[in-house]
């Protein structure tokens, strides 16, 4: 068995009126063939947000990780991918607000700057994850910015699809 | 349910039941759990809030009562800034809650999980409560509230 981690990392909000900052980390899991003993399972994954009590002025920062070997380790990067924010103010507040295993993990918000909304959602499949994402951040878009959401970035942990 | 903890000299806790009244027992098809936390950026100072509501029809009204409930803590009632901070964070379903904090004012320790049964989540919550509590705190910490929505015990 062959394990090889690869990162993913970005930011959006390059924009300085664009008042958002996103991290993720997915670490890709690579099996390799061969009669081996079965790989031990690399399914936890988390979720930290930065949500101030003002979006629309001071911003919003997320981070997610899936595939880790343990929930401390998906703990971490996550963390660390929600303080990569570029939005220094809002670094302090990234907290880890769920753990999960072979869930899938989405997050949308309103693209545009100065707008409050954004959504997150933890699901059994990726669809239902985007779809309850979705719904959130249009929950918190305010009016006539409802159909500006969309899902900012999702991925599965484990055996999640 | 709801519980807070405040920042300063006299912590208070007030517990709601907020169980949707489905014909007074929860029911399959009941399904629908949320949490609503008030997190400052210093717990220690700003106190914390939180409430939950499980067994409710749908996503809307378990989002709708978990704010109400964080909103109406003791300290949240007193404390308008740690109101406005009470912001529905996770929607659940036939999953369990658990919630534990370190009781003493003035300190960090909080943790909150869902999970699959009451045990883990009051498990994963204390963890999470002890990573959070600082120096000498983590044996502080103590399972606050929990329960179940749907069908899980």
């Amino acid at each position: 068995m062959q394990l090889r981690g690869r990162f993913h990392s970005w930011s959006h909000g390059q924009l300085p009126s664009r008042r958002i900052a996103v991290g993720m980390a997915i670490l890709t899991v690579t099996l390799g063939l061969g009669p081996a003993s079965p790989p031990a399972a690399r399914a936890d994954g988390a979720i930290a947000i930065a949500l101030p009590p003002d979006v629309v002025k001071q911003g919003f920062a997320y981070g997610y990780s899936t595939d880790y070997a343990d929930s401390d380790k998906a703990d971490a990067e996550a963390l660390k991918k929600c303080r990569e924010t570029t939005i220094a103010g809002i670094r302090s507040l990234c907290t880890i607000i769920q753990d999960f295993k072979n869930q899938c993990v989405a997050v949308a918000m309103d693209p545009q700057a100065g707008t409050p909304g954004v959504g997150w959602a933890v699901a059994a499949d990726l669809h239902a994850a985007e779809a309850q994402a979705l719904s959130k951040c249009e929950q918190t878009a305010g009016p006539g910015r409802r159909a500006a959401c969309e899902v900012d970035h999702s991925s599965c942990d484990g055996n999640g699809k | 349910m709801h519980s807070s903890r405040s920042g300063r000299a006299n912590w208070a806790v007030a517990v709601l039941l907020a169980f949707a009244t489905c014909g007074g027992a929860m029911s399959l098809g009941h399904a629908a759990g949320a949490l609503a936390v008030a997190l400052p950026p210093d717990v220690a100072k700003g106190g914390f809030s939180y409430g939950y509501s499980n067994g409710n029809d749908n996503a809307d009204t378990a989002d709708a009562k978990a704010l109400s409930a964080c909103r109406t803590t003791k300290d949240a009632q007193n404390d308008s800034k740690l109101r406005n901070l009470c912001k529905v964070i996770l929607d659940y379903s036939d999953k369990c809650i658990a919630v534990s904090m370190d009781p003493a004012p003035g300190t960090p320790g909080v943790g909150w999980a869902i999970a699959d049964d009451k045990r883990s989540a009051e498990h994963n919550a204390l963890k999470k409560c002890e990573e959070t509590a600082g120096p000498g705190r983590a044996a502080a910490c103590v399972v606050d509230h929990s329960g179940c929505d749907g069908h899980e015990r």
